[in-house]
């Protein structure tokens, strides 16, 4: 950058590009991970997901401030994309349901709105039927760590968005311990949902 | 624990904690977590790389698309006659005159010029013969 000239607090696009082309095996190995987890919550599959962030950073359609970390900008996206997606197919779903005429098609990732206004509202039984689906979900996540105790607080506040910090307090484990054990909370979750969350 | 909120948002909370321990996870880590997985790290590593290619693609078609309408509008404006907007013929003007050394310093000055001269100046440069505008076709 010349001298005197101001930083843009954006990255520009053709810098989006360079900054993923120029990440480091793990920094790839890592988004792939990511899209993986967020996917578990969504029709996409992971790399969908990657691609249609990819796409967005590109394109211009998400912009990233400077100080941001691309990995982290970019699993950003995949959140927003896979969480419109999500609730697009919980509606489509709940449509099928009242009227079995309707053909229930797989959702694109691009086709996908972030704007939920620009979806219909679904009914409350659709709500409640949702509810129980993710309830029973939540069940089978913590079965998974029947008798451990400190593995079941810590999902739980994940699921209560309680601070890290404060979770690792609550338990009493030091540092290392702590970060060991979320790992493996990470690891028996990959492997028990690689599919998605399934009960 | 008291609960806070609906099922599905507790679910989308662990993942959004799930996906925090990925980004804070050491680069050794992450290969190892690969390996772990039976992924060969160089063929996941490509796998990614082609994913976002096939992404730049894609942008890039899209861009392509969107010029292209550009152009058509335009075209389609220029043939109706219809009167350009003040930025737009802002940006004309500044396309034309950069293409022309020899037009005078004072013609350069658009930022000082109204809507009106602008639009006046170049319907001046048309009746010239000099008002093509290098971006149109």
């Amino acid at each position: 950058m010349r001298s005197g000239q101001a930083e843009q607090p954006l990255l520009s696009q053709a810098e989006i590009v360079e900054a993923i082309r120029g990440l480091p095996d793990a920094g790839l190995l890592r988004l792939r991970r990511i899209a993986r987890a967020f996917a578990r919550s969504c029709p996409v599959e992971g790399d969908d997901l990657l691609q249609e962030a990819f796409i967005r950073a590109i394109a211009g359609a998400r912009q990233c401030p400077r100080h941001i970390d691309i990995v982290r900008f970019l699993a950003e996206a995949m959140h927003s994309i896979a969480s419109g997606s999500a609730k697009a197919h919980r509606r489509q779903a709940a449509a099928q349901a009242r009227d079995p005429a309707l053909r229930l098609v797989p959702i694109a990732a691009g086709a996908v709105s972030d704007d939920p206004r620009s979806q219909d509202v679904p009914s409350p039984e659709d709500v409640a039927a949702s509810e129980d689906e993710a309830g029973r979900i939540k069940t089978a996540v913590l079965n998974l760590f029947e008798g451990d105790l400190a593995a079941q607080t810590i999902i739980e506040g994940d699921m209560e968005e309680m601070e890290a910090e404060d979770i690792r307090q609550l338990i009493g484990l030091d540092r290392v311990r702590y970060a060991s054990k979320r790992r493996l909370i990470r690891r028996r979750i990959d492997q028990a949902f690689p599919n998605g969350w399934k009960p | 624990m008291t609960s806070k909120g609906s099922n599905r948002d507790a679910l989308d909370r662990l993942t959004a904690a799930l996906v925090e321990d990925i980004l804070s996870a050491s680069d050794e880590e992450i290969i190892a977590e690969a390996l772990e997985d039976r992924e060969v790290p160089a063929g996941a590593v490509a796998a990614v790389r082609a994913v976002f290619e096939k992404a730049a693609r894609l942008a890039a078609k899209d861009r392509l698309a969107a010029a292209r309408l550009a152009v058509t509008r335009d075209r389609v404006r220029s043939a109706s006659g219809s009167p350009l907007d003040p930025s737009e013929a802002r940006r004309r003007l500044g396309r034309i005159l950069a293409q022309d050394p020899n037009l005078t310093l004072a013609a350069r000055k658009g930022q000082d010029l109204t809507d009106k001269e602008v639009l006046g100046l170049l319907e001046d440069l048309k009746d010239l013969g000099l008002a093509a505008d290098p971006d149109e076709p």
